[in-house]
């Protein structure tokens, strides 16, 4: 199975990215069905980080066409959100590296996100 | 009788005027209603110290999708401008309402009849009535896109109550800008007050703002607001309303007392009897530019 974890660069030993719509990578990690352990990794860019508006349908649509089962990232906002729950795609909070949340979600370890913990357009702001 | 009062620039005084002459026309005996069509921000009720009263929500289709009948083929996400339906092979369709603007293109396109017309709520009309006039003021709620729809759905409103209390004359007050909301207040008037002042930017944006108001064809005329803080740019605006040949309906001049009644929450006509002549005169000149037009 695929899941997708929402990065600031590549690879496994990339941080997790705090914001959905906007993060600039996308790692989609392959898990093993029976042994849960990873089996290989797809970067897939986010095409979806300049835009405008809607930055989080996009994403979705994106790490949707995957195929993956769940989503690990920092925050998400409440249009992704939507897009997913309707998709029944899980949604999980995750921080620190890629493989730590990877392995982590295998175990159960990680938090179900039960609604949208941003408003939309974080990304956007200024500071941070 | 339908008169719009717009500008193009904002901050020129678009909602005093618009307040003020629905006002003097009221005294002058005419049956009087303002609209107020500046649906992202409504003020006109804060200017007459008026308490408003909800009339009636405001709703915009949205599609309805039935997972029964959807064969998961994608078309209607394909077809959204706005990006707000997530289609995934083997899935039925993920919508997000908000994006939505209700074009519906997406329940015509789809083969199944699984997508029907819902809709969501868009923003809220208001009357109210003071000062010898009635209100129907409209507001866009926060993050709706459709400005021109609520417009729209106001002045639609605004009819009904123009019958139920036999109306003779109404006053709707624009937005600033050119787009949607500005042409749904346009459209449909006997006259334009274009309000501006003498600053570059507010002379462009009328340019522009006119040229909307030429496509509709409806009689306009100026009112050059704050004339005397530029004396070389009031006559700069004078001249081009000479060379385009608009009648020029009022000239007024700056002053606090504007700021203070806007403060104050009461009318500026009432202020002082000079502004009352000075707004009556401009009402006057509209009256008599519409009837030679007729």
């Amino acid at each position: 199975m695929k899941i997708a974890v929402s990065a600031t660069g590549k690879g496994l030993d990339s941080q997790v990215e705090r914001r959905f719509g906007r993060c600039p990578n996308f790692v989609i990690v392959e898990l093993d069905d029976k042994s849960m352990k990873i089996k290989g990794i797809e970067d897939v860019g986010n095409t979806a980080t300049a835009q405008m508006g809607g930055a989080g349908i996009t994403a979705s649509q994106l790490v949707a066409d995957m195929g993956v089962k769940a989503v690990i990232t920092g925050n998400m906002g409440p249009r992704a959100f939507q897009v997913f729950s309707q998709l029944g795609i899980e949604v999980y909070q995750g921080a620190g590296t890629v493989k730590e949340v990877a392995e982590k979600y295998a175990k159960g370890g990680l938090e179900r996100m039960a609604e949208a913990t941003g408003p939309m357009h974080p990304g956007m702001r200024g500071s941070r | 009788m339908k008169i719009a009062v717009t500008g193009g620039k904002g901050g020129t005084g678009k909602s005093t005027i618009a307040t003020s002459l629905a006002l003097v026309f009221s005294k002058l005996g005419k049956n009087t209603m303002l609209v107020d069509a500046d649906v992202d921000c409504p003020d006109d009720h804060l200017m007459l110290s008026m308490k408003r009263k909800k009339a009636r929500d405001v709703h915009q289709p949205v599609p309805k999708f039935d997972s029964r009948k959807c064969t998961k083929c994608g078309k209607c996400a394909s077809v959204c401008k706005q990006n707000c339906i997530v289609f995934v092979e083997g899935k039925p369709p993920a919508f997000v309402p908000d994006m939505c603007i209700g074009c519906k293109a997406c329940i015509v396109v789809c083969p199944s009849g699984a997508v029907s017309e819902g809709r969501k709520k868009i923003g809220e009309i208001y009357t109210g009535s003071s000062h010898g006039i009635e209100l129907v003021s409209g507001q866009l709620g926060i993050g709706q896109l459709a400005s021109g729809e609520m417009v729209s759905e106001t002045r639609k409103f605004s009819e009904s109550v123009e019958s139920k209390k036999s109306i003779e004359l109404s006053i709707i007050d624009s937005a600033a800008g050119i787009g949607c909301p500005v042409i749904a207040s346009i459209t449909g008037t006997n006259f334009v007050v274009a309000v501006t002042e003498p600053t570059p930017s507010a002379l462009s944006d009328l340019d522009r703002v006119l040229k909307v108001v030429n496509h509709f064809n409806v009689p306009y005329g100026l009112v050059i607001n704050k004339y005397d803080l530029s004396d070389k740019f009031g006559k700069k605006v004078e001249m081009f309303a000479r060379k385009n040949d608009i009648p020029i309906i009022g000239k007024i001049p700056y002053d606090k007392k504007f700021i203070e009644s806007a403060i104050k929450m009461k009318p500026v006509i009432s202020s002082s009897e000079e502004f009352e002549g000075m707004f009556s005169g401009m009402a006057e000149k509209i009256n008599n530019i519409i009837q030679k037009k007729k």
